[in-house]
């Protein structure tokens, strides 16, 4: 049975690239520019994995990964943090919050892909 | 005036004060430097010196007059130069004390002499005793003056013992009658004691002016000094403080006694104030401390700036023997130190200035990178699954989704560039603008038109209000459209779907008034003071939910003012905003970007457009 990844990003032409990427390679996607839904989403859908982008309308992905973490159903979902803080101190504190990994946006395809096998095969 | 003054200092050359100048090169060294102890040297030596001089020189006539001198006579005149061994023992001791006291014992061993050979206490000689106690009186030395009036009662006892019990040798002087040698006896003794009298005379006067001087000069410091000195009890309350607290605080000294000076003192900073005074008290060791002291200002003034001033108060305990009352156990300098305290805080607003700056510096980097990166990731994201193509299986179709995709994200960030650089150009005042005279009326139904499909696509109305006559505005329609573009696009950035955007134009007294009305999120009081600097956007870093650079409003900003025009802003966070732009009819004013318009922030739910006006258009 394909995995399931979770992608929160709120930009359109991001969430597709993901999108398309991740089905071409065999995964079930399923997506949400909104970080209450993204919440919701999980406890429902119950992801493999998720990509989270940091800066989201309302409230920002740290806070979400966050949440996720702080529940104890939730918390073994690993939860890669995409995004475009990529200065100096991001890593570090994206990390601090709670993510599993770090990657900085402009991707590059194959470490995209080889970071979401590393987790969920 | 060269001439003039030695021929004064030679009028002013008398006889005295040739004596004075000969006396003084016999003073020791000792009392030279201080103005009384040369008086009292002075006083000392000189009736001496004279009264010796003038007995040895009345030796010869006496015995032209007399005769062959008795052995008593000779040695009652060689006792005379006593006084001058004295003067000369002064001179070169310095020891004023004890040549007081070897005077009296001079003067009352001549006395014994002269009363036992002529008649005991009865004697003319015997009044000269009294002289012994005036003689010491001058020496201002208790001490003198308690051994000269003991040896003085002494002398007079032993007198009138030795005259009761009958045991005086015989009198010599049975040659003259009893009432001349009395009269000659109480004339120099009251001739010697008119003398006494006019140098304690002297020396009272010397005294007093030299207490004048000092009280002068302390006058002087107490009263020209900006620092204001004063004396207090542990508790705090002021004995003494110095009349220059009046210039510092615009209140007599005596209002600030006891506990005015506290009561003046800000009530924060009261408990340093009483440590600082209590610490000094009991401690021993000086203290410094600094506060705010209201200062009483004339009610003109009262109304300009703070009415407290800062000022340092450095105390120490007073030392046991200054002269103090027992309350008193502190003496403190006090000094206006507002000018330092201001330089301070500019110092410190400067530094929170150029923090700012960083800060926002920092800011600006992280944001302009995120806003690259955006796009970027789309560009190469695709662009590199394109190069997969086959391992990804992509057909033809797909590839040519991808490239329209990677245009879409190429023209985005070629907006954001041309926004930085737009920005970056007025920030260094290279930016220009070219005044020509223009409708704004087709301006605005023209820039509606271009943003109609993005608030359609958000699912707001959008609506454009202006007059058919509305006149033409002498500016830069590029600048204007440009103006219209960022306020519009925020306005529907930051509306909710359902909400609305109004835009309208009206003439207002010389301005023409555009007004971009939304019923979007608001902004918060604390960011509308910042809401225009470059890459701003209201809210949390990590948390922003809307797309942007920030300098949408900074570019608006600074083309509002090479308009010469105002920007304003009200707001209520959840209710909308309000962006008022007045642009002069006629140009005028600045046409260098270095002159940047201030937002003025007005704090409040956007104004109901109040004219009713035509409408223009309108989307949904």
């Amino acid at each position: 049975m394909a995995k399931t990844v979770l992608i929160v990003e709120d930009n359109e032409l991001n969430m597709k690239l993901f999108r398309d990427l991740l089905e071409a390679h065999g995964y079930q996607t399923s997506g949400t520019s909104n970080g209450y839904e993204a919440l919701d989403l999980t406890r429902k859908l119950r992801p493999d994995l998720i990509l989270m982008d940091i800066q989201l309308p309302q409230v920002s992905g740290l806070e979400v990964t966050r949440w996720i973490k702080d529940d104890p159903q939730l918390r073994s979902i690993p939860v890669v943090a995409v995004t475009a803080f990529a200065m100096k101190g991001d890593e570090e504190r994206i990390r601090e919050g709670g993510c599993e990994a770090y990657l900085s946006k402009p991707i590059s395809v194959g470490k995209f892909i080889e970071t979401v096998r590393r987790f969920i095969g | 005036m060269t001439l003039s003054q030695p021929a004064k200092a030679s009028i002013n050359v008398t006889v005295s004060s040739i004596i004075r100048d000969c006396l003084d090169t016999l003073l020791h060294p000792s009392a030279r430097r201080d103005v009384l102890a040369r008086a009292r040297h002075r006083a000392f030596i000189a009736p001496r010196l004279f009264g010796s001089l003038t007995a040895l020189a009345a030796f010869p006539v006496y015995l032209a007059l007399h005769g062959a001198p008795t052995g008593l006579e000779v040695l009652g005149f060689a006792w005379l130069t006593a006084p001058i061994l004295l003067s000369y023992f002064l001179s070169r001791t310095g020891r004023y004390e004890a040549a007081n006291m070897l005077s009296s014992l001079a003067l009352a061993g001549l006395v014994l002499l002269v009363a036992i050979n002529t008649g005991g206490i009865a004697s003319f000689a015997a009044i000269w005793l009294v002289v012994i106690p005036l003689e010491a009186a001058l020496s201002a030395s208790r001490r003198v003056l308690a051994f000269a009036a003991a040896l003085a009662i002494g002398c007079a006892l032993l007198l009138v013992g030795l005259t009761e019990f009958d045991l005086l040798p015989p009198s010599q002087a049975a040659d003259m009658p009893a009432s001349v040698l009395m009269a000659a006896g109480v004339l120099t003794a009251l001739l010697y004691g008119c003398g006494l009298a006019y140098c304690a005379e002297v020396l009272g006067r010397t005294s007093v002016a030299l207490l004048n001087a000092e009280e002068q000069r302390y006058r002087l410091l107490a009263c020209n000094m900006s620092d204001v000195i004063s004396c207090h009890s542990r508790d705090g309350a002021v004995q003494f403080i110095s009349p220059a607290v009046e210039a510092m605080l615009g209140t007599p000294a005596r209002q600030l006694l006891g506990h005015g000076l506290f009561d003046r003192v800000h009530v924060i900073d009261r408990p340093a104030f009483l440590t600082a005074l209590s610490d000094a008290g009991r401690g021993g060791e000086a203290r410094s401390v600094e506060f705010r002291l209201r200062r009483e200002l004339p009610y003109e003034e009262r109304l300009g700036t703070g009415e407290f001033i800062w000022v340092e108060l450095r105390c120490r305990p007073m030392a046991a023997s200054a002269g103090s009352t027992a309350d008193t156990e502190v003496v403190a300098v006090m000094r206006d130190i507002s000018a330092r305290k201001q330089q301070e805080q500019a110092l410190e607003q400067a530094r929170a200035e150029a923090e700012r700056a960083d800060a926002s510096r920092s800011r600006f980097l992280a944001t302009v990178s995120h806003e690259l990166r955006t796009p970027l990731n789309a560009i190469i994201g695709f662009s590199e699954m394109i190069v997969r193509d086959e391992e990804l299986l992509l057909d033809a179709a797909r590839r040519r989704e991808y490239a329209q995709l990677i245009n879409d994200s190429g023209q985005h960030l070629l907006s954001v560039v041309n926004g930085i650089l737009d920005m970056s150009k007025m920030e260094a005042g290279s930016f220009e603008i070219e005044p020509e005279p223009f409708a704004p009326r087709p301006a605005l139904v023209n820039c509606c038109d271009l943003l109609a499909l993005k608030a359609r696509e958000a699912g707001i109305d959008l609506v454009a209000r202006a007059p058919d006559d509305l006149p033409d505005v002498d500016g830069d329609p590029r600048a204007f459209k440009q103006i219209l573009i960022n306020l519009v696009s925020n306005a529907i950035k930051f509306t909710e779907r359902g909400g609305s955007v109004t835009v309208s134009a009206m003439v207002e007294g010389q301005n023409l008034a555009l007004r971009v009305t939304d019923t979007g999120v608001g902004i918060a009081a604390d960011d509308l003071k910042r809401i225009g600097d470059p890459f701003f956007q209201a809210g949390k870093t990590y948390q922003r939910r809307h797309e942007g650079t920030g300098l949408g409003l900074s570019i608006v900003k600074t083309l509002v003012a090479l308009h010469g025009g105002t920007i304003s802003l009200a707001s209520k966070l959840g209710e909308g905003t309000t962006v008022t732009v007045l642009l002069p009819l006629t140009a005028k004013g600045a046409r260098s970007s270095s002159k940047i318009a201030t937002i003025v922030p007005v704090p409040s739910a956007p104004a109901e457009i109040r004219n009713q006006p035509f409408q223009v258009k309108k989307s949904a």
